[in-house]
């Protein structure tokens, strides 16, 4: 398990909190063994030498009072005690004779009594070397034979006070729990500048990140540090260049790109423009020069049988199949000049042109084949261009269905929702082959259902026509075309 | 915070129990039987004096247990071992001559006497160097004595130099305690000449030999009768008996005459005031070159 994760921190922690912590953390660690193994090793200590002084002012009393209490002298004894048994934490001295009678006490009343309990008559029968015989919370008590030429002839026996031993350990406790507190105040300031420093790279760092979230690039990372940070973050800003240098290669590929594509589309516009302006002068021509040709051939040929058969001629025969044919021709050269130039379309604009040539295309191919034409949106007329376009786009369409398809119905959506009219052809039939997400492959259509020349058309209002189709579950072109209001 | 109570624990002692010593105003049953002060005189410093009659304390009370015991009592100096003779504190004493006398005034009897009386003599010690050759060399100086009532040690160099001509005034004398302590006094030039008696000088230079090659013992006086022993009037007869039994046989055996060796005398001897009438006559004429000195 993670130290965090065990600690219980939040997963969201900043790395500033976490240095603090961390190094709080350590101070708190570190500085508590020290002062706890001081206090110990102080605590030993004080009581030791503690120990040491009590024994070595018991054996000084002894030596002091051997002369006295050979003399039983208690005067002298008292002056020992006064200027041995004073100070120095003593609680209180004494001098005892072998039998535990005290011969002088620090406390005058209990001179001549007899020492009674356990702790004290144990003493008188122990050790003859300076010795602690009893240790309690607040005071040490000691005892020291009288020996005079290695004879016992009393003993010497005081109290000394440890509090002043518990204040100084107190005092060692308490300085060394402000040392901690000041280790980890400084320990935890040094973290905050420490942090501060790596940090200050760090958020520099995050802000450029930032930036290049939100596709700024002309911002470098600021170089605050030259440490491990400060390097990562000069090589960000070594990427960022060579991204937005290469950025700008792209913006640049893509502009001409785009460029070439409106050239491609202008070019385009300007042939399908072309090509209608030809077919148009075509239509004209064929119209103006070849029907009025016609037509006066055919008034020839009516003169020419009227006189065959007033004169009961046998030209009256050829004159009237050579009229036939002639008035066959120019059916001809109508469908064709129709064909080339929709009149309808000129004239009435794009619905009703459709219409006319659902109306003309479907009967002539004699399939039982029926067409539902759904329009919204028309309230004026389109541009020219936007017109003839989605007109050959139908046309082509429709072609294409009747041709390939095998349908039997086929619904044509025509709408005007600006800047675009939306032409949508559905048919139910064998579908073509394609994509599994039901698009066509590229390709599909080059040789014989023209997507070419429709894409070809679409772009040059910078429109496109889209084709999806699934094995026999029908196919649906799709084309946009942008126009401009006229 | 684990840290933390761990050293505030560090502090905290294990043993939480006062304790004060408890006194009664008798002894516990059976601890102390009859118990007589045997005091000596200030002949040594207190440990000396100790060191010396201690083992004649131990063979007295091996040989009166379970009767009674002895126990062995010094002073700090003259005026107070005299001030406890007076008092009567002493059950038995070893008072110099002069004391023996005068506990018969404060219900003593005299029991024995130390024998080797030609020990009994007062000798004053100089330095080698000092040049004292005659006693009008010790004119104006000054001489050290362990007290003033030290018979051996004091009166009898004081009637001694007297008597050759060298009255009160004409030396100034320092009461300076103990034997040891007056002979200190010359050795560190302190004084001109020292009042003793042969056996603190002979156990100083045992313990310093090379003492001898910075002191000498310029002149000695005549002897006179050794210390005595006296018990006090109210002890009983028996006890006093055992006592002098002890004391009277030491030089018969062994360890009795190991003991006296460090006393350095040759037996201990029946005595009575008649015994000391040397003593007193010897009084009479110091009280006489001096004036008479308070009991």
């Amino acid at each position: 398990m993670r130290l965090r994760e065990h600690l219980g921190l939040p997963p969201s922690m900043g790395i500033r909190t976490k240095l603090v912590l961390g190094v709080a953390f350590v101070h708190l660690l570190l500085m508590s063994i020290f002062v706890f193994d001081l206090v110990q090793r102080q605590r030993d200590f004080l009581l030791a030498e503690l120990s040491s002084r009590t024994l070595h002012h018991a054996q000084v009393l002894a030596v002091a009072s051997s002369a006295w209490v050979l003399a039983d002298d208690l005067v002298g004894m008292e002056e020992v005690l006064e200027s041995g048994g004073r100070g120095g934490g003593v609680q209180y001295a004494m001098i005892v004779d072998q039998q535990g009678r005290v011969l002088a006490h620090t406390k005058r009343e209990n001179i001549g009594k007899f020492l009674l309990d356990r702790e004290s008559r144990s003493a008188l029968s122990g050790s003859r070397e300076p010795y602690v015989y009893y240790e309690s919370e607040k005071s040490l008590n000691a005892v020291a034979p009288i020996l005079v030429s290695g004879r016992l002839i009393g003993w010497s026996m005081l109290a000394v006070d440890k509090s002043a031993t518990s204040e100084h350990l107190s005092y060692v406790t308490r300085t060394g729990l402000a040392y901690t507190l000041m280790a980890i105040g400084i320990g935890t300031l040094f973290a905050l500048l420490l942090s501060r420093s790596i940090l200050r790279q760090l958020r520099f760092l995050l802000r450029g990140v930032d930036n290049l979230h939100s596709n700024i690039l002309d911002r470098p990372v600021q170089v605050v540090a030259q440490d491990e940070v400060g390097r990562v973050a000069s090589a960000f800003n070594r990427a960022l260049a060579s991204l937005r240098s290469s950025l700008e290669l792209l913006n640049r590929e893509v502009i001409e790109r785009k460029r070439a594509e409106e050239a491609l589309r202008r070019l385009s516009r300007r042939q399908v423009g072309a090509i209608e302006e030809e077919r148009k002068r075509i239509a004209r021509d064929l119209h103006d020069e070849l029907g009025q040709a016609l037509s006066g051939m055919q008034f020839c040929l009516k003169s020419m049988q009227g006189e065959a058969e007033r004169s009961n001629s046998a030209l009256e025969a050829p004159c009237q199949k050579l009229s036939s044919e002639v008035e066959r021709m120019g059916v001809s050269i109508h469908r064709i000049v129709n064909n080339l130039r929709p009149a309808t379309l000129d004239h009435l604009g794009l619905l009703p042109a459709i219409e006319a040539l659902i109306a003309e295309q479907l009967p002539a191919m004699g399939r039982n084949l029926s067409v539902k034409t759904d329009a919204s949106g028309f309230r004026r007329r389109l541009p020219p261009d936007t017109e003839m376009i989605a007109y050959r786009i139908v046309q082509e369409g429709l072609n294409n269905v009747i041709k390939h398809s095998g349908a039997s119905h086929v619904h044509l959506q025509l709408t005007v929702n600006h800047p675009n009219l939306i032409i949508a052809i559905h048919d139910d039939g064998m579908g073509i082959g394609g994509h599994g997400d039901g698009t066509v492959e590229e390709g599909a259509f080059e040789h014989g259902i023209g997507l070419i020349g429709m894409q070809e058309r679409a772009a040059a209002v910078g429109g496109k026509v889209e084709v999806k189709s699934r094995r026999r579950g029908g196919t649906t072109l799709r084309a946009e075309l942008p126009y401009a209001e006229i | 915070m684990l840290c933390l109570s761990g050293i505030l624990s560090a502090c905290t002692p294990e043993e939480t129990r006062t304790y004060e010593p408890k006194y009664a105003s008798t002894a516990p049953p059976g601890l102390v039987g009859r118990e007589y002060i045997f005091a000596v005189h200030p002949l040594h410093n207190p440990k000396r004096l100790f060191a010396v009659y201690q083992p004649l304390i131990e063979l007295i009370n091996e040989r009166v247990a379970p009767a009674f015991h002895l126990k062995l009592e010094a002073s700090r100096d003259y005026a107070a071992f005299e001030a406890k003779l007076t008092a009567r504190k002493f059950h038995i004493a070893l008072p110099n001559p002069y004391q023996t006398l005068l506990s018969e005034r404060h219900g003593y009897r005299i029991l024995a006497k130390m024998g080797s009386d030609e020990q009994f003599r007062g000798i004053l010690i100089v330095r080698r160097d000092a040049k004292i050759d005659n006693f009008v060399d010790l004119k104006g100086k000054a001489i050290s004595f362990p007290a003033a009532t030290a018979l051996a040690a004091t009166m009898m160099p004081r009637l001694f130099l007297f008597r050759h001509g060298l009255g009160p005034g004409d030396f100034e004398e320092r009461y300076v305690g103990s034997q040891e302590s007056a002979i200190m006094n010359v050795l560190y030039g302190k004084t001109t000449a020292a009042g003793t008696w042969p056996p603190p000088w002979e156990a100083l230079l045992r313990r310093r030999p090379e003492l001898i090659n910075e002191l000498v013992v310029r002149w000695e006086t005549t002897p006179l009768v050794n210390n005595g022993v006296v018990v006090r009037n109210d002890l009983r007869l028996n006890d006093v008996k055992a006592v002098k039994d002890v004391l009277l046989t030491l030089h018969e055996h062994e360890r009795g005459r190991a003991i006296l060796k460090d006393i350095e005398i040759a037996k201990f001897e029946t005595a009575d005031t008649s015994s000391f009438e040397t003593v007193r006559q010897f009084v009479a004429k110091y009280d006489a070159a001096f004036g008479a000195r308070q009991p």
